[in-house]
C-alpha cells in the first residue's frame, strides 16, 4: 500500500483573485510508513490531505493510491480512512451505531457489524460506552470512538487532519500513543497532518516540512533536526528554534572558510560551496549554546534579558547587536536577568546556510555520529 | 450608595429579597401578557357556548351561564366538515411541499458551488415581501390558463409561493451551522453525496425543519387572500372561507362563526404542542 502525489496543485478562486494554496508538490509515501506533513497555518498541509481524501479536487496533479490513478475518484470510493480536527462523530447517533456505521454504508448485515464494531471498541478500551451518544463523551472518549471508526473497515490508508490540536497536554500524549498502535497494527501508511513541529518529531517516520504550498524538506526526524535543508527547515524544526546570526565569507584557504559575523571569526572546515565576500547565515541550535557571565570567555557578548524554565531546563536569551540569541545549555548558576553576559558555543555545531537563498552549506557532523545524542525536544 | 435615594435604598436590600421581588415583577409581567392574549381565545370560546338570544345583552355574559350547543349543532349543518376536511389537505399539502423543498433548496445553496449565490439566497427574501393580494390576480389569470383553478393542488401550490422564500431562506442559514466536517467524513467513510445529506445532515437539520414546518402550517391554516381568489366553488373551500359565508346580508352570525372558529383554533394547538417536544430535542441533537 502506497500513496503518491504527483506534482499536485490546487488554486482557490475567491472572486477575481487567485489563492495558491499548493503549489506542484511531490509526495511519496511508502507501505506502513507513518508520513507527517508538518508547517504554519496555510501552508497548505490540510489542502493537500484533502486532496488525497478526495474532498478537494486538485487543479493539476495525480494522486496513487496502490498505483491505481484516484485523482478523480470521489472520496467514497477511494477506500481510505480520515480523522478531523473536531473529530465529526454524528450527534444523532450512539457510540456503537458510530462506529458501526462505515459497516452500515457498506451493506454489512446488523449483527456482523455490531460484533465487529464491539471488537474495535473493545481494542480501543471504549467497551463500555457503547450505548452513550457524542455528546456525553469526555473529549478522550471522543477521540477513542472516532480512531475506532476509522479502523473498523480495514480502510487502505489513514488520513489525519490535526487530531490532537483540540486536546490538553496530557490527553495529547495518551491518545498520540493510541494512534501509533493502531498504526504499527494495521501496517498501513498514515498521513498525519499537524502544525505542531514536536508532535510531528515524535511520531513520525518520514516529515515533510511545507510552506507556502512548497515542500520546504522531507526527511526522517533525525535528518531534519541535524540536517536541514535549509533555514526555514531549520528554523521550523526544534523548539526553540535554531538561533541564525548573519555573517560574511571573509577568507577562503586550505579547505578552511572563514567567516565574519558581529566582528568575530569563525573558521569552518569547508572545500566549495562560498566565495570571499558571499553574505552567510550561521545557524546554532539553542541546545549546543552556553552563556556565562565572563564576558571575555564567549564569543559574543550582550544583555541577558530573560531566563526562563522550559521543562527540565532553563532558556537564556541574550540580545545581541541584529537580535537575540536563545541558549538553552546553561551550565553556570546564579546567572542574573539583565546583566552583561558571553555567548559560548563550539564552532564544530555550526550549520552554514546561503545568505541569499537560505539553502544549507554545511552541517556539522551529526551528534549521533559523534556518539552524543541528538537533543530532541 | 446610601439609603436615602429609592435606588439606594433598593441595593440595600438583600439580594435574596431583591430576586424575589425581580422575580415577581417578571412574573406580573408575563401575566399581564398572557391575560392580552389568553383573553380573545377565552371570549370566543364562552361567546360558542352562549345561546344566541343572550348575544347581544348587556353588560355581556362572560361566563356562559346556561351554556349551550346550539351554534355548534348549526355550524354542523353547513358544510363544515368538508372545509375542514379540505383545511387539512390543503396545510398538509403546503406543509409539505414548503419543508421538502426549503430542505433540498437550502441544502443546495449551503453546500454547492454555485455562482452568486449568496445574493440569489437574499434576493429569495423579497418574494415574502409581496403582499398574496398582488400575487394572487397574476396567479388567478395564470392558474385559469393552465387549468388549476378551483382545484385544491392549484391553491397549494399558489399558497406555497408565499411561504417558501422565507422557509428557504431560514434552511440556508440552518444548514450553514452544520458543520461540513460531518459530511465529508461521512463521504470519507464510504457515503455518496446523497446518503450524506440524508443520512448524516438531514437528521442535524431537524429543528429547521419543524421551524419550517410550523411556519408554514401556521400562514397555510390561516390563510384568506389566496383560497378565496383562487377557490370558487364553496364545495372547496378551506374553513376561512367557510367562516365568512356566516357573515349574511342583513345580519353577522356570532354564535356560529366563534364555534366555527374554535373548531378552527384547535388543531393549531394540537400541532404545536406535539412538535415542541421535537424542537427541543432537535436542539439536544446537535449540541456536542
Amino acid at each position: 500500500m502506497t500513496i503518491v502525489v504527483n506534482s499536485l496543485r490546487k488554486t482557490y478562486t475567491a472572486g477575481a483573485t487567485e489563492h495558491l494554496a499548493v503549489d506542484g508538490i511531490d509526495l511519496e509515501i511508502g507501505p506502513d510508513e507513518f508520513f507527517t506533513l508538518v508547517g504554519p497555518s496555510g501552508c497548505g498541509k490540510s489542502t493537500t490531505l484533502r486532496c488525497i481524501a478526495g474532498l478537494e479536487t486538485p487543479t493539476s496533479g495525480q494522486i496513487l493510491v496502490d498505483d491505481e490513478d484516484v485523482t478523480d475518484t470521489a472520496p467514497n470510493k477511494r477506500g481510505l480512512a480520515m480523522m478531523f480536527q473536531d473529530i465529526a462523530l454524528y450527534p444523532h447517533m450512539n457510540v456503537i451505531d458510530n462506529i458501526a456505521y462505515p459497516l452500515k454504508v457498506r451493506g454489512i448485515d446488523k449483527e456482523e457489524r455490531y460484533e465487529r464494531a464491539r471488537e474495535v471498541a473493545d481494542l480501543m478500551q471504549i467497551p463500555e460506552l457503547l450505548k452513550k451518544y457524542p455528546g456525553e463523551l469526555s473529549g478522550g472518549q471522543r477521540q477513542r470512538t472516532a480512531i475506532a471508526r476509522t479502523i473498523v473497515y480495514d480502510p487502505r490508508a489513514f488520513l489525519m487532519d490535526e487530531p490532537l490540536s483540540d486536546l490538553d497536554a496530557q490527553l495529547k500524549v495518551e491518545i498520540r500513543k493510541e494512534i501509533q498502535r493502531v498504526h504499527e497494527r494495521a501496517e498501513k501508511p498514515t498521513v498525519y497532518v499537524t502544525h505542531d513541529q514536536s508532535e510531528a518529531l515524535s511520531m513520525s517516520d518520514r516529515i515533510a516540512v511545507m510552506n507556502d504550498g512548497n515542500i520546504m524538506g522531507v526527511g526522517t526526524p533525525d535528518e531534519l533536526y541535524e540536517e536541514p535543508e535549509n533555514t526555514f527547515v531549520a528554523g521550523f524544526i526544534g523548539n526553540p528554534s535554531m538561533n541564525f546570526i548573519p555573517g560574511t565569507v571573509t577568507d577562503r584557504s586550505n579547505g578552511l572558510v572563514t567567516v565574519e559575523a558581529y566582528g568575530e571569526e569563525f573558521e569552518l572546515e569547508l572545500t566549495d560551496g562560498v566565495q570571499e565576500d558571499d553574505a552567510v547565515e550561521i545557524g546554532i541550535r539553542p541546545e549546543r549554546v552556553n552563556v556565562v557571565s565572563d564576558t571575555e570567555a564567549g564569543r559574543f557578548t550582550g544583555r541577558l534579558e530573560l531566563i526562563e524554565r522550559v521543562g527540565d531546563r532553563r532558556l537564556a536569551t541574550v540580545d545581541v547587536p541584529d537580535g537575540e540569541i536563545r541558549a538553552l545549555n546553561l551550565r553556570e548558576r546564579g546567572l542574573q536577568q539583565g546583566e552583561d553576559v558571553s555567548v559560548v558555543f563550539d564552532t564544530n555545531d555550526i550549520h552554514l546556510f546561503d545568505g541569499k537563498t537560505g539553502d544549507a552549506i554545511k552541517h556539522p557532523v551529526t551528534y549521533s555520529k559523534r556518539g552524543e545524542a541528538a537533543q530532541l525536544d | 450608595m446610601s439609603a436615602d435615594t429609592p435606588i439606594g435604598y433598593w441595593y440595600q436590600l438583600p439580594y435574596q429579597t431583591r430576586k424575589k421581588v425581580y422575580n415577581w415583577l417578571l412574573n406580573l409581567v408575563l401575566a399581564v401578557g398572557l391575560v392580552i392574549v389568553l383573553f380573545p381565545i377565552y371570549w370566543m370560546l364562552a361567546t360558542s357556548f352562549i345561546p344566541p338570544e343572550q348575544l347581544f345583552s348587556v353588560p355581556n355574559p362572560l361566563v356562559p351561564t346556561n351554556a349551550t350547543l346550539e351554534s355548534y349543532v348549526a355550524v354542523l349543518e353547513t358544510d363544515v366538515l368538508l372545509w375542514y376536511k379540505n383545511t387539512v389537505i390543503f396545510a398538509a399539502g403546503v406543509v409539505t411541499l414548503t419543508t421538502v423543498a426549503a430542505t433540498l433548496g437550502g441544502y443546495g445553496l449551503a453546500r454547492l458551488d454555485i455562482p452568486y449565490k449568496k445574493t440569489f439566497a437574499r434576493v429569495i427574501l423579497f418574494g415574502y415581501m409581496f403582499p398574496p393580494i398582488l400575487l394572487s390576480i397574476p396567479m388567478f389569470i395564470f392558474w385559469r390558463q393552465i387549468g388549476i383553478i378551483n382545484s385544491l393542488p392549484g391553491v397549494i401550490l399558489a399558497q406555497t409561493a408565499t411561504t417558501l422564500p422565507f422557509s428557504l431562506w431560514l434552511m440556508w442559514q440552518f444548514f450553514q451551522t452544520v458543520p461540513y466536517s460531518y459530511e465529508e467524513s461521512a463521504r470519507v467513510i464510504g457515503c455518496s453525496r446523497f446518503q450524506a445529506f440524508y443520512e448524516v445532515a438531514l437528521p442535524l437539520a431537524k429543528p429547521g425543519m419543524i421551524a419550517v414546518s410550523i411556519f408554514s402550517f401556521a400562514i397555510a391554516w390561516g390563510a384568506y387572500t389566496i383560497p378565496t381568489i383562487l377557490l370558487t366553488s364553496n364545495s372547496k373551500w378551506v374553513l376561512t372561507l367557510g367562516l365568512y359565508s356566516f357573515t349574511q346580508a342583513e345580519s353577522v352570525l356570532w354564535g356560529q362563526i366563534m364555534a366555527a372558529s374554535t373548531l378552527l383554533v384547535l388543531p393549531t394547538f394540537f400541532f404545536v404542542y406535539y412538535l415542541q417536544k421535537y424542537i427541543l430535542r432537535g436542539f439536544r441533537a446537535t449540541r456536542i
